[in-house]
């Protein structure tokens, strides 16, 4: 699918040609890794997931995303971000995020043998660089980001591929 | 109780809370009886029959930088454990599973309940060790003699099992094939003793397999669980806790543990109890990550600690009076 769709939007004409329309709503496509490590916690892991990506003025967007996460068991991650991109073609985007881990993980117990909560939570920044907006819809390649619990949990992410088609 | 969790974790979000402790009088009689040095003494018993025995044939099992596998040995231990168990009144027994040359000798003894027969609380350690095998395991297997000797003195409401598990350092084909067997099918709780008896108290003496945090000392036992498990640790923990008898480091791998980075924490014999659900401890120094003598021929006795060893035997043995429930 997402081949595809980067394919198709490669070879779409360019963002000028497009008529100007307020407001958007895209379905993403995403491959990414999280790691999120703290005393507490280590939890995250690499896979994919869909979500929606809304666009106001070509320049604001809001993104919801739930993906799934394999390498340290069955982990359930769900993303907002808020953000704003350059207009054009190449459209770099930076976020404000808000990122929730559930599922398995690895935790360490406190000395009373309490748990960490549920979910591992982070609020951070992602950097886009490599986005590019295109009539059929998008492509973000590489976007990086970090984040923390504000516990000293670290939180980081690596977006393969971010993929959105237009309607 | 896991749909509450999960119906937790899907609304609000939160901490799952650990299980209340019950009365700990009882139990804590079985920790005072513990003989600080009993534990070394059969340690060094136990490592200087490795020493002396004939080794395992290691035909398809190469040698490497962490694996000698031509130094492995159990003979001694497997009749240790089995004539000690049955000299403290034991049903003993010795149960021959696989096929040569990888025949498993697996050693049972059992100290039936007075009114749950039918729910066991399993201590195991492994009996085969290369070279002298001090503290991998002859530290394990020291320890769950000097705590079936506490226990045999006392009668509890479940069944104890003690097992002396073979050919862990062979794949774990001995707990393998005793779990898949269905043996393991009545056990409601298993603390697996692996490497229980090397501590450091420097900085920089704990290491750590990516993604774990065990800090930088290592001066702690370790305890590993998963999600089948992970009321067991926290019972663990509010015992040492209330009694401060050893300090600790929990660490819980999601669901079965059995997954990419968490493959460390399924090397001994938990690992095949994780894998058929059932509630399984590893409780470990934590081997080649402190201990600089791991799979060395000087994995000796006088690498050890010994009051290290007679508090993990306290806990042991008091943990095993909550969960089998002593009888006052």
């Amino acid at each position: 699918m997402i081949p595809a769709l980067l394919f198709a939007a490669l070879n779409g004409p360019l963002t000028p040609a497009e008529p100007p329309r307020r407001l958007t709503l895209s379905p993403l496509f995403v491959q990414n890794a999280v790691l999120f490590t703290s005393d507490r916690v280590t939890a995250g892991g690499a896979g994919g997931g869909v979500g929606l990506e809304l666009e106001l003025d070509r320049r604001f967007l809001a993104q919801a995303d739930v993906e799934v996460l394999l390498t340290l068991g069955n982990t359930v991650m769900s993303r907002v971000a808020l953000g704003a991109q350059r207009p054009g073609t190449w459209s770099p985007a930076a976020f404000g995020t808000f990122g929730a881990l559930f599922g398995d993980r690895v935790e360490f117990l406190t000395g009373d043998g309490r748990r960490p909560p549920i979910p591992t939570w982070a609020l951070g920044l992602r950097v886009a660089a490599l986005r590019f907006r295109l009539r059929e819809g998008t492509v973000s390649l590489v976007e990086a980001g970090a984040g923390t619990d504000f516990g000293g949990g670290l939180w980081l992410e690596l977006t393969i591929i971010q993929a959105g088609v237009r309607f | 109780m896991k749909e509450l969790a999960l119906a937790c974790t899907l609304l609000v979000g939160c901490a799952p809370a650990a299980p209340a402790l019950p009365d700990l009088e009882a139990a804590r009689m079985l920790g005072r009886e513990v003989s600080p040095g009993a534990s070394m003494v059969r340690v060094e018993a136990l490592a200087a029959d490795h020493a002396a025995d004939p080794k395992l044939p290691c035909d398809g099992f190469p040698e490497e930088a962490l694996y000698p596998s031509c130094e492995l040995s159990h003979d001694s231990a497997i009749r240790t454990v089995r004539e000690t168990l049955e000299s403290l009144g034991y049903a003993t027994r010795v149960e021959a599973q696989g096929e040569e040359p990888l025949v498993a000798y697996n050693v049972v003894g059992e100290h039936p309940g007075t009114d749950r027969a039918s729910e066991v609380v399993l201590v195991a350690a492994h009996v085969d060790a290369f070279y002298s095998g001090a503290d991998d395991n002859s530290s394990g297997v020291a320890v769950l003699l000097e705590v079936a000797r506490v226990a045999s003195a006392h009668r509890f409401h479940r069944t104890l099992r003690f097992v002396g598990f073979d050919l862990e350092e062979r794949g774990a084909r001995g707990s393998t094939r005793y779990v898949n067997a269905g043996f393991a099918d009545d056990v409601v709780a298993a603390l697996v003793l692996e490497c229980v008896g090397y501590a450091d108290h420097r900085q920089g003496t704990q290491d750590a397999p990516p993604g774990l945090r065990l800090g930088d000392v290592g001066d702690s036992l370790v305890i590993a669980a998963n999600g089948d498990s992970v009321e067991l640790a926290q019972q663990m923990l509010a015992i040492d806790d209330e009694l401060d008898i050893v300090p600790l480091r929990v660490v819980v791998a999601g669901g079965s543990g059995a997954h990419f980075f968490t493959g460390p924490l399924l090397r001994s014999d938990n690992g095949p109890f994780w894998l058929r659900g059932r509630p399984a401890l590893m409780l470990t120094d934590t081997a080649n990550y402190r201990n600089p003598h791991y799979h060395a021929a000087g994995d000796l006795p006088e690498t050890l600690d010994s009051d290290f060893l007679d508090a993990v035997a306290t806990l042991v043995a008091t943990t095993i009076g909550v969960l089998a429930e002593v009888t006052p």
